[in-house]
């Protein structure tokens, strides 16, 4: 798909001389694909015959074994060894879908069963579309996403055009093809910052390699996120000022604006329509670009105002009115950060070298990214707007705490630049062709991004993952309870609400206050039972127990280790309950005298 | 690929869509031929004509147009409660056929 004329590739500020002619040019490219190959068959051997089950507090890093780690080492090796000779774009893309393939591929192979409790409840909202036909903004069960249905609406869509039942295979797949989406996205947008190939490539690389927040998967936000690299994009080459020289340097930067500005407001307002804070990130860039003089076009900003407040507004008047309150939590931007790191204060175990690995990956990425601006401005070539770029989402602390996320959502958009700066910080796109020593210093801040990038990713995987045996429990409670019953979880670290969600009122035992959970934990049959016959006389109520649950709680909290598993022992030996299903990782209870009877 | 070989494509996929969308053939082709299409054509006649000069750069802007308008869309229908599967597919097609329908206005370094 990539190769092009030298002219477009900006090679002549990259060097980019092919060594000895065209037939060795090839056979070194042959050469590349080989090492590509080499490393996914190792990956291959060293993934197979690995059980989910057994991964430890570390998650899916606990199975890694050495040809895995053997892949990824040839892999870097094979990339940066590339990049020194200068390679096509063809061969440098190649080793980076390798890349996204093994890294985001494998949790959807290896476990058969979608990953995030969260990304079941993105199913269940489309369930629900694909049931009824129809949003519902006055609904009172995840009302948001029937509010800003964007992501929702489309997906079922999808499904339903695709035939057969194929929801949760998309869902499956979905964070593989956001990827996907995110290197073209990508590309395109460092391409608008610089014609240096080079960089572009290192870019890429960069951002892929310290990417570790996981919200690239199946949701409104992993759908919005390219898309906002893409207007940013569209924005630097349609909108740049004629006196902006480095900008003139970009050989991409050829779109005029009247052939982008559709583009533009197709775009703001498919985020607009899908999701939250995204539209708020949106509106803060583009203001910063346009109100410092970086950028022309004074509607470009205006229609992502108008976008954005009039869906807000007018569509979703009703849930913007009510959480506007919680929601914009302006001029407290310590509070709305520390609530973020408040979230990992009651991980135990491996679960502490998870979250550091997280805040280590981002800090170090963050240090690089400042030493490629510290250069570039030393050589008097810092891109402003670039630079505003990776400073504007610090805007969004603030503005919200976005239910205590809101340091994820920034370290999320300033991915794509810290990247493209730290990958300046390497290579500066003045100098001559990657030289060796530029190109080892590359392999070597890959090496000591990619161990924390892997915790930091995979780590979580031991509660992301649901078993088979899990998902058929869960499944069969929704299928089988009558609509109106009251559901008790263990907590929502399972496969939530993704059929029929609407039908049943939750409760989870993980999300009570402190008194009432310690009440239920003293107590359990006691306490749970009267909840289920406060719940609805007339309907059975169940409790649901999974093995997620308890791994879940076990490892990130907040009730005390074992808590779920006393739990399920109590009940199973209380006269006040029978089991009415289980499938080895799901176990539902009712009352024994329940009126209802089993479902 | 070539500027005169993007019509042709779009025809082609679009007629290969409909077959199966329409008559509701639920072969193995249906997956692969449905995805490729609902990412790609309704977007890139349109992606074709901002004479972006990678190709890469212009299949990532059809995917772009081809997402967005799914998008739209499936939340344009649900919203209105108008659901359709045959409406929501035709709206995506004469879309993208529009895209290699409608006059070009020739930039003027075309024509030097």
């Amino acid at each position: 798909m990539l190769p092009m004329p030298r002219a477009e590739a900006g090679l002549p500020a990259d060097g980019g001389v092919y060594p000895t002619g065209r037939l060795s040019q090839r056979r070194s490219d042959l050469l590349a694909v080989d090492v590509v190959l080499i490393a996914v068959v190792l990956w291959i051997v060293g993934v197979s015959g690995a059980d989910p089950r057994a991964m430890s507090d570390v998650g899916l890093v606990s199975l890694f074994t050495v040809p895995m780690i053997a892949a990824l080492a040839v892999l870097t090796a094979g990339f940066f060894v590339s990049l020194r000779r200068s390679a096509p774009e063809w061969v440098l893309a190649t080793h980076v879908v390798a890349f996204i393939s093994l890294i985001h591929g494998t949790p959807a192979v290896l476990f058969g069963t979608l990953r995030y409790a969260w990304s079941w409840k993105h199913v269940g909202i489309i369930d629900y579309i694909l049931r009824t036909g129809h949003v519902d903004t006055t609904i009172t069960a995840l009302p948001v996403y029937h509010n800003w249905p964007g992501f929702s609406g489309g997906t079922a869509l999808l499904s339903d055009l695709l035939g057969q039942s194929h929801l949760l295979q998309i869902a499956l797949w979905a964070q593989l093809a956001l990827n996907l989406f995110n290197l073209l996205a990508m590309r395109f947008l460092v391409r608008s910052l610089t014609g240096a190939r080079t960089v572009v490539w290192l870019a890429i690389w960069l951002f892929f390699v310290t990417s570790w927040l996981g919200l690239d998967y199946f949701s409104p936000q992993g759908l919005v996120f390219p898309l906002y690299m893409v207007l940013v994009g569209l924005v630097l080459r349609a909108c740049r000022r004629p006196d902006d020289i480095l900008a003139r340097e970009s050989p991409a930067n050829t779109m005029t604006l009247w052939s982008a500005l559709p583009i533009m407001c197709l775009v703001m307002f498919v985020i607009s329509s899908s999701h939250q804070v995204t539209p708020l990130m949106m509106v803060l860039a583009l203001a910063t670009m346009f109100g410092l003089r970086r950028a022309r076009g004074w509607y470009v900003p205006a229609a992502a105002v108008v976008l954005s407040g009039g869906w807000a507004l007018v569509v979703a008047r009703g849930v913007t009115l009510s959480t506007v309150g919680s929601y914009l939590t302006v001029a407290q931007p310590l509070q709305n950060g520390s609530d973020t790191l408040a979230k990992s204060a009651s991980v135990r175990g491996g679960q502490v070298l998870v979250s550091d690995a997280g805040r280590y990956i981002t800090a170090l990425a963050l240090v690089v990214a400042f030493v490629g601006i510290y250069r570039m401005s030393r050589r008097h070539r810092l891109d402003l707007a670039a630079t505003l770029l990776l400073l504007s989402p610090v805007l969004l602390l603030g503005v919200t705490e976005y239910g205590g996320e809101v340091l994820f959502r920034v370290v999320l958009f300033m991915g794509p630049f810290v990247a493209y700066f730290a990958a300046l910080a390497v290579y500066p796109d003045t100098a001559p062709a990657l030289r060796t020593r530029r190109a080892v210093i590359g392999a070597l801040l890959t090496i000591v991004l990619l161990p924390g990038f892997l915790l930091s990713y995979y780590g979580k995987d031991a509660q992301n993952y649901f078993t088979p045996a899990e998902v058929s429990g869960v499944t069969w409670l929704y299928e089988n309870a009558q609509p109106g019953s009251l559901i008790v979880v263990g907590s929502f670290n399972f496969p939530e609400r993704f059929h029929n969600y609407e039908d049943f009122a939750y409760l989870s035992i993980a999300d009570e206050p402190k008194d009432s959970r310690d009440r239920v934990l003293a107590d359990p049959t006691g306490r749970l039972a009267r909840w289920l016959e406060a719940g609805n006389s007339h309907m059975p109520g169940y409790v649901l127990i999974t093995r997620s649950q308890k791994v879940g709680n076990d490892l990130i909290g907040p009730m005390p280790v074992g808590s779920l598993d006393r739990v399920e022992q109590a009940l199973r030996a209380s006269p006040q309950f029978r089991v009415v299903f289980y499938t080895g990782d799901a176990v539902i209870f009712t009352l024994a005298n329940s009126g209802g009877g089993d479902p | 690929m070539k500027r005169s070989t993007v019509p042709s494509i779009v025809l082609l996929a679009t007629a290969a869509t409909s077959v199966l969308v329409l008559f509701d053939i639920n072969t193995a082709v249906r997956v692969p031929v449905v995805l490729v299409f609902l990412a790609t054509i309704p977007g890139l006649g349109w992606a074709w004509r901002t004479h972006l000069p990678d190709p890469a750069d212009k299949l990532l802007i059809a995917v772009t147009i081809s997402v967005s308008l799914l998008v739209t869309v499936g939340e344009g229908m649900a919203l209105l409660r108008v659901w359709s599967l045959t409406t929501g597919f035709l709206v995506l097609a004469v879309t993208g056929l529009l895209g290699i329908a409608l006059p070009q206005r020739q930039r003027r370094a075309d024509a030097v």
